[in-house]
């Protein structure tokens, strides 16, 4: 558990000071998995159908704010839409019309769930959407999730359907364009992970805020157990031929992804380094503001372990250090170094200031 | 002289300005009435765009059938019908968009009540040390 917490750390304090190069990096890469997969699953249009456009578009991405990217995904989608059919790019504009204007309005933020969502759906573990939602979001996450379910069995229904639509004649439109909105509307499979996602999404967001010990951990595992069951539920009633072992497989990776998120990510403030800059009548001031680290990696103690000469009996090494450490720290607080226990709090040079730093934090009021 | 309980006080501040604040600054201009009352006049126009785009979805899905239809089916009640749905979108999401937002705004105002909080205090800090 240590090494973990230590990773931890580190990783936080990687981020910290490289976070201008990372999160570049993770936006691009982002935007490229989702465009890769776009291409891969639809792919009918030719000029967008290639990789320089795609690595194009997600270094665009990678500076653009996140909601680019959710764009980018869409205008690919619907392009690929049109290479099929008008009235598919139709409907599918739409859809995603009507969802930007009802339902991340509020939110838009929440938009990339859209493209995470069906990216899940990919690597077969979507159950870790609606656990992930739980955790970080809101109940309003529900309604993000369920977009993202939609927009995967709107992609999904059009590429298994792709050869009915082309063999459709010209003016077969209207049909076309009925066979898309019905594949949308009477998917049941699509209707039931809906409302098992929106279900496990308010479940585990309202564990999770229970004041009782270890109710993140609860929340995913009870979150995991109900979107089984009203799958299997749904599966029973509208007889949606859900695999058994699937589920319970996806959903147990889904679980132990959610755990591993929570651990390292959710869970973590990844309070950035800023810097600032301000004036008085005095000064200019160009400030830099570091976030303070609360656990220290272990700190390296050379034992000495002396070899018997006068005595006739050896010292145990610990014992001595122990009795030498308070010495060279200069305090009385030699203990935890002594054992190699990790000590909580260490600071390196700025100590003065930090000190204080906090004192003062405690005076001022939240913002 | 430097303070650094002031450059401490003034670094959170400037960060917060930079961040947060921005956002509530950008809300805080507004009385409560207002700011609710444009983000409903803006729901409503996005209801109304959404509602009109899937009556138009509906009508190309039931274009044949309408057609056949129209000479038979009573308009009168098929538009009474029609403009109960989009009441009720329209009226439903503009008293969503009331509550969420008047959560915002008294959010946002609690926050810049406090950042001139700091304000103030950051000011006598000043005065303080004008009198040293």
């Amino acid at each position: 558990m240590t090494n973990l917490l230590e990773m931890k750390e580190l990783i936080k304090r990687i981020y910290s000071k490289q976070e201008v190069f990372i999160l570049p990096v993770l936006k691009f890469l982002l935007a490229f998995i989702a465009l890769l997969s776009v291409n891969r699953q639809l792919g009918y249009m030719t000029k967008i159908n290639s990789l320089p456009i795609v690595l194009i578009v997600s270094l665009l991405c990678s500076f653009l704010p996140l909601g680019f990217t959710v764009f980018f995904a869409g205008l690919f989608i619907l392009l690929h839409f049109y290479a099929l059919g008008l009235e598919v790019a139709l409907v599918g504009f739409c859809l995603f019309l009507v969802m930007a204007l009802l339902f991340f309005r509020f939110s838009p933020r929440d938009a990339i769930v859209v493209v995470l969502t069906p990216l899940s759906f990919g690597l077969r573990i979507p159950y870790v959407m609606p656990l992930a939602m739980g955790l970080t979001g809101t109940p309003a996450s529900a309604i993000s999730v369920g977009c993202g379910v939609v927009v995967y069995y709107l992609t999904r229904f059009i590429s298994l359907n792709a050869n009915a639509f082309r063999a459709a004649d010209e003016g077969e439109a209207a049909a076309r364009l009925r066979m898309v909105i019905d594949g949308i509307l009477n998917n049941r499979e699509m209707m039931v992970i809906i409302a098992a996602f929106a279900f496990t999404v308010i479940a585990v967001y309202i564990i999770r805020r229970l004041s009782i010990d270890h109710s993140w951990t609860i929340a995913m595992i009870a979150g995991t157990i109900l979107n089984i069951v009203i799958l299997l539920m749904g599966d029973l009633m509208y007889d949606i031929n859900i695999s058994i072992a699937a589920l319970l497989l996806g959903s147990l990776v889904s679980l132990g992804v959610a755990a591993v998120l929570q651990f390292f990510v959710f869970s973590v403030d990844y309070s950035r380094t800023e810097k600032v800059q301000f004036e008085d009548d005095e000064y200019y001031y160009y400030v830099k503001a570091v976030p303070k680290m609360t656990v220290a990696v272990p700190e390296k103690t050379v034992k000495r372990i002396n070899t018997p000469a006068h005595t006739g009996h050896m010292e145990s090494g610990s014992s001595r250090a122990g009795g030498r450490q308070p010495s060279r720290n200069g305090s009385g607080r030699g203990g935890a170094a002594r054992s190699g226990v990790p000590r909580v709090g260490r600071q390196a040079p700025s100590r003065t200031l930090s000190t204080q730093d906090h004192e003062n934090y405690e005076d001022y009021e939240e913002i | 002289m430097l303070n650094e309980e002031r450059i401490i006080l003034m670094t959170r501040l400037a960060s917060y300005e930079a961040g947060e604040g921005k956002k509530n600054e950008a809300i805080g201009k507004y009385f409560r009435s207002d700011y609710i009352g444009i983000q409903v006049v803006k729901s409503v126009v996005c209801a109304s765009i959404a509602f009109v785009v899937m009556f138009g979805l509906y009508l190309l899905y039931d274009l044949e059938t309408l057609m056949t239809e129209i000479y038979r089916m009573d308009l009168f009640v098929f538009a009474k019908n029609i403009l109960l749905l989009y009441v009720i979108l329209v009226v439903g999401f503009a008293a969503l968009t009331y509550a969420v937002y008047a959560y915002r705004y008294n959010k946002a105002k609690k926050s810049l009540k406090n950042y001139y909080n700091n304000l103030r205090r950051l000011a006598s800090l000043y005065e303080k040390s004008n009198h040293y």
